[in-house]
């Protein structure tokens, strides 16, 4: 349980009301919490699963001093049907759902185990592989965490993303979002579409309505924290067509056969809840939940996320 | 494991009935395991007694078992406010947690090992761990005891 909050007397209030009902353990400043380690500085904090990582990594028996700089190969793709069934699916199943876990702090293996997850039912070889490359880019980046700044400013902004027919098998698109408060990445998701779009631009569309249902709920939950949001909150997308598409209802004939549900993104944008903002593809943040990158741009993204090393290298 | 059962004690987790004619038992098992701190030594050795909550049917024994649980993402959701306004987070903890959350239905568990009662079995007044309904019974009370 966290008690947080700025009136002191309030907290001790809260503290002795719980411990007059029911047998306490005061823990004193938050600093363990269901695996997540949290630790404070001046400039904010951080969070981070460093103790979480090197256990998975010493129960998957990745003992050697490999190191990848990516979670994943550029431009791998995994099949169901690839290479041969593994004997014993059993420690595939438990890696990725360890990996899972740990995808709440680590954003930037979160594209990566929302691909292997896809195969716990028959994996194979491949993906075994695929896991074990992930297990080498953890050891190499075992005090990565987010870290939230003191500085920053309690704003909401979202990036979000699609790649078209990203799946080689089905032809479903992956989309992926996150949202800032101000600086800080507080919400992310990478997930394959429940169907097959036409084209790029109405993937994107339907990856607007999963980010606005996030949104959605996001500004009640801030309003709840006491951050209540009254103007838009922007909505950066790299598609130019999706943002006319939510604008405008006129494109009858290339948008009659989208779903209802996904319209209400027009309401939203209409309300001035969002705004939808284009955004180049260079800056287009949400890039790392939809596709593999090169070492370069990945790391240029994991810098834009907030995303760093606890301890200094 | 006397610790458990003091515990156990404490909250008037049961009384002991004869078992009513036409009711279903629900067995139970002691779990042990050893707690360790978030460097790797040894905090403690620990005893649960837990229900075999696997045993137990829908309008039975358990009616409704939802219990809400918060999302990581209010966790992280939390943090930049915190950080941004300078505030401090600090982590408390109940123990024995669900053994305080009252039940509404009635259910009968064999008495564990270690326990002696003989012919007589266990009618339960509050929750244990394993039963179905345990986390949606602490969150009745939790919630009640904070409004």
């Amino acid at each position: 349980m966290i008690i947080t909050g700025d009136d002191a007397s309030g907290i001790s209030e809260v503290q002795h009301h719980l411990s007059q009902h029911f047998e306490m353990k005061d823990l004193g400043h938050l600093s363990y919490f269901l695996g997540l380690e949290v630790s404070q500085s001046s400039e904010g904090y951080y969070l981070s699963q460093a103790k979480y990582a090197s256990d998975l990594l010493s129960r998957a028996g990745v003992t050697d001093n490999k190191t990848e700089s990516t979670p994943l190969e550029i431009n791998c793709k995994l099949a169901p049907l690839d290479d041969t069934p593994l004997a014993n699916p059993t420690l595939y199943r438990k890696l990725v759902g360890s990996l899972v876990y740990l995808t709440t702090t680590r954003l930037d293996i979160s594209y990566t185990v929302h691909l292997v997850s896809q195969f716990m039912f028959a994996p194979r070889s491949t993906h075994f592989f695929a896991v074990l490359w992930i297990l080498r880019y953890l050891k190499g980046t075992l005090f990565y965490g987010l870290h939230f700044s003191a500085n920053s400013s309690l704003v909401l902004s979202c990036y979000f993303d699609a790649d078209w027919g990203r799946d080689p098998t089905d032809r479903w698109s992956t989309a992926g979002y996150c949202f800032f408060l101000g600086d800080s990445l507080i919400s992310w998701r990478s997930k394959k579409q429940t169907v097959v779009a036409h084209s790029n631009a109405k993937s994107k569309y339907r990856a607007i309505t999963d980010a606005s249902s996030e949104l959605i709920w996001l500004r009640w939950l801030l309003t709840d924290m006491g951050v209540p949001h009254s103007s838009a909150t922007m909505l950066h997308c790299d598609n130019r067509s999706a943002i006319q598409i939510s604008h405008n209802d006129v494109f009858h004939e290339s948008t009659k056969h989208i779903e209802i549900d996904c319209h209400f993104v027009r309401h939203h944008v209409s309300h001035s809840i969002t705004r939808l903002v284009f955004v180049s593809p260079k800056q287009q943040t949400a890039d790392i939940f939809t596709k593999t990158l090169l070492p370069g741009r990945f790391q240029d993204l994991l810098s834009k996320l907030k995303m760093a090393s606890t301890i200094p290298p | 494991m006397s610790e458990e059962l003091q515990a156990l004690e404490k909250t008037h987790n049961w009384d002991l009935v004869d078992l009513p004619p036409k009711k279903t038992l629900v067995g139970c098992k002691w779990v042990y395991k050893i707690k360790t701190r978030f460097d790797g030594t040894i905090e403690c050795y620990k005893a649960r007694l837990v229900a075999k909550g696997y045993t137990q049917e829908y309008g039975i024994d358990c009616k409704e078992t939802f219990a809400p649980i918060a999302r990581l993402t209010s966790v992280r959701s939390l943090s930049p406010i915190v950080a941004a306004r300078k505030w401090k987070l600090f982590q408390m903890d109940v123990k024995n947690t669900f053994l305080h959350g009252d039940l509404t239905e009635e259910v009968y568990m064999l008495p564990p090992l270690g326990y002696h009662a003989p012919h007589k079995v266990c009618k339960l007044q509050k929750a244990l761990y394993g039963l179905k309904q345990a986390p949606r019974a602490w969150f009745a009370k939790f919630s009640s005891t904070l409004a």
